[in-house]
């Protein structure tokens, strides 16, 4: 695997009371790439996420990333959310987390907050400077409401649009805050057929025009094998397997633990 | 044809139904007097048939409206929404309000002017509810900070009106950063009981502490502000007032405006929307909640300060739980985040009961009704919340 690493877990460790949700987990992503967790309901997988984003403070191991624009190992475990936003690691949530009181461009427009700087004296002067920077946080989310064909809701609040619209809208919104890594958790959960091939498409084209790197979760085993270059495998917060989706679907522990005897892929 | 005659025959039966059911409840309170003194009952049968047949027709005009509403509201609103009457309904405001003083009594100016105060108290409220959507009911101890600061400052080292003015501004909001910081961590429910709280707290430390606050008794004598050094009569204090808080409150809504639609006051509106979203997409929590609490906490200071010049005595009293309600009410009816639904909340809710004075004892009863009646047509507050229309500009 070419490239850089970008993110690193060190025997990651959480723990709930008695519960391990993670289990010392080793987990390497490489630049532009596009890597997958699977695993049953309860393996841990989103608590990894909540891990690596800062949600959680893990009870043991660290997480190093290195954001390619800087080349600079950093340990990111222990830092407040908004601080690892700031670094780079972007995120998506498993029930849509939009603000739904907001326009769809607003919300795009938070995703520029942390590369931005305006504060409360500039909010009420409105110097030049601060009109300045407004514009180009308006223009920089146009312009992704464009590539994510949204552009026609932009006034719209973001509650009113369709399941599919909020997921892609959800993703623009990550995007927005210029991520090097962008983590999906279930991004294609209760997409037909149709919008989860224009989902595949959409990511293929974060990955290959905005070099972002995608670390996702999801049950559709189709929309899995289809996407990733690397798939890891995680059971009762262990991981359990790793590797390219022909050497998942012939892993006899991934069988056993998830993918079932009988599946045909 | 046929239809509509059923359909009104339908309203009807309906309203008369509705009517009876009125009168029957409102029997108990409406119809028996008891005179405990010459031991009488007193049996009043016509104020029954008043209710029956108000409720008839208040019922009636109800269910003729709610059903003929949508042909009729849309042409109207559409003016409404236009820049056109916007401008102009903003200039007459405007020449209204300055103008104001000149026509109307010193009664009537005082009323005005505290409907203003309560305008600002709003509009700083609603930053930290309307835009934060943090549930704060303690909001009374800023305006109280604010109103002793003055008084205080006055009484000790006798310190003017324009000096004490930014002065309770900051310590009103150094307070809502102390507020803020234990609460940072609540939510909802939770925090609404720490804020009444702390509102509680600072009321009962001005009527405890006797050396410093004089107690129950309050601060007498506040002086009033002066213009440009000359000390003004009473009467001409009372236009004078008024215009400083005409000046506060324009200056309020311009700061309010540009807050809200700046990168704090999205900030502000993620917060209010999903906090852990907020945090994914890089907001410091943490901050953002102070600022909120802290700019919210200056304008209460500041018509603190206003508060004690115009009345010049202040007491514990006159900054109950009961202030902090009525502020808040404001705030939930006029339509949380919007600035003109604030000032139209906070005329409703302070101008009403005044000019309701001339039905006397049924004063609140009729306070209270129009509230529900607000509230039970337009769930949302008066005005919803309107966001910014964004154009392509390229």
């Amino acid at each position: 695997m070419a490239g850089n690493k970008i993110v690193e877990t060190e025997k990651l460790t959480m723990q709930f009371g008695g519960l391990k949700a993670i289990d010392s987990v080793d987990i390497t992503l490489y630049e532009k790439e596009v890597a997958s967790i699977i695993g049953p309901n309860g393996a841990g997988k989103t608590t990894l996420f909540n891990c690596i984003t800062g949600m959680y403070v893990p009870t043991g191991g660290t997480i190093f990333i290195n954001n390619p624009n800087k080349n600079k190992k950093e340990k990111i475990s222990g830092l407040k959310p908004n601080l690892i936003t700031r670094k780079g690691v972007a995120r998506t949530f498993q029930n849509i987390r939009l603000f739904k009181n907001m326009t769809v461009l607003e919300n795009v427009m938070i995703g520029r907050h942390s590369r931005s700087e305006a504060g409360i004296l500039s909010a009420i002067l409105r110097n030049k400077r601060t009109r300045l920077e407004e514009k180009r946080i308006v223009d920089y989310s146009l312009d992704i409401l464009n590539r994510v064909n949204l552009i026609k809701f932009k006034n719209e609040f973001a509650k009113n649009l369709s399941y599919g619209d909020q997921k892609r809208l959800e993703i623009a919104r990550a995007m927005a805050t210029e991520p090097f890594i962008i983590l999906l958790d279930e991004p294609a959960a209760g997409m037909n057929l149709k919008e989860t091939y224009e989902l595949m498409d959409f990511l293929r084209e974060i990955k290959e025009h905005w070099h972002i790197a995608i670390l996702l979760i999801d049950h559709d085993m189709h929309f899995v094998m289809n996407l990733s270059e690397k798939i890891i495998v995680m059971d009762y917060g262990k991981k359990i397997a790793e590797g390219t989706p022909s050497e998942i679907k012939e892993n006899p522990l991934v069988i056993k633990a998830y993918l079932g005897e009988e599946t045909a892929i | 044809m046929k239809k509509n005659i059923l359909n009104s025959f339908n309203h009807i039966k309906h309203s008369i139904i509705i009517s009876l059911w009125f009168m029957f409840l409102t029997f108990p309170i409406i119809v028996i007097k008891v005179q405990p003194y010459e031991k009488k009952i007193l049996w009043r049968w016509d104020n029954m048939i008043l209710v029956g047949v108000c409720v008839f027709f208040l019922s009636f005009l109800w269910r003729f409206y709610s059903n003929s509403e949508k042909e009729i509201t849309i042409p109207k609103l559409r003016f409404f929404e236009s820049d056109k009457f916007k401008k102009i309904s903003l200039f007459f405001l405007f020449v209204f309000s300055l103008l104001f003083p000149f026509i109307f009594s010193n009664y009537q100016i005082n009323i005005m002017t505290t409907a203003i105060m309560y305008v600002v108290l709003g509009l700083g409220l609603n930053i930290v509810v309307g835009l934060a959507g943090l549930l704060d009911l303690g909001y009374v101890a800023f305006y109280a900070i604010g109103a002793y600061s003055y008084a205080l400052l006055n009484y000790y080292f006798g310190i003017g009106f324009w000096l004490s003015l930014p002065i309770a501004a900051i310590l009103a909001a150094l307070a809502g950063v102390i507020l803020g910081f234990p609460v940072l961590r609540l939510r909802g429910d939770y925090l609404a009981i720490v804020t009444l709280g702390f509102g509680e707290i600072i009321r009962l430390v001005l009527e405890n502490w006797d050396k410093f606050s004089f107690g129950p008794s309050g601060i007498s004598q506040i002086s009033r502000p002066s213009f440009f050094g000359v000390e003004l009569s009473p009467d001409l204090s009372v236009t004078y007032i008024y215009f400083i808080t005409l000046l506060l409150v324009v200056f309020t809504i311009f700061m309010v405006n540009r807050l809200q639609n700046s990168r704090i006051g999205r900030a502000w509106l993620a917060l209010r929307e999903d906090e852990i979203a907020c945090q994914a997409m890089g907001i410091d929590k943490t901050r953002t909640k102070l600022r909120a609490f802290a700019l919210g906490a200056t304008w209460a200071g500041m018509v603190g300060v206003i508060f004690a010049a115009k009345t010049t005595f202040i007491n514990p009293a006159c900054f109950t739980f009961m202030e902090s309600a009525i502020i808040l009410s404001i705030v939930v009816l006029g339509g949380m985040g919007s600035i003109f639904g604030v000032v139209l909340g906070a005329f409703i809710l302070i101008l009403l009961p005044e000019y309701l004075r001339e039905l006397g004892n049924y004063r609140m009863l009729a306070f209270g009704a129009s509230m529900v009646l607000i509230m039970v047509f337009r769930p949302q507050g008066l005005i919803s919340n309107i966001r910014k229309i964004y154009t392509e500009e390229k």
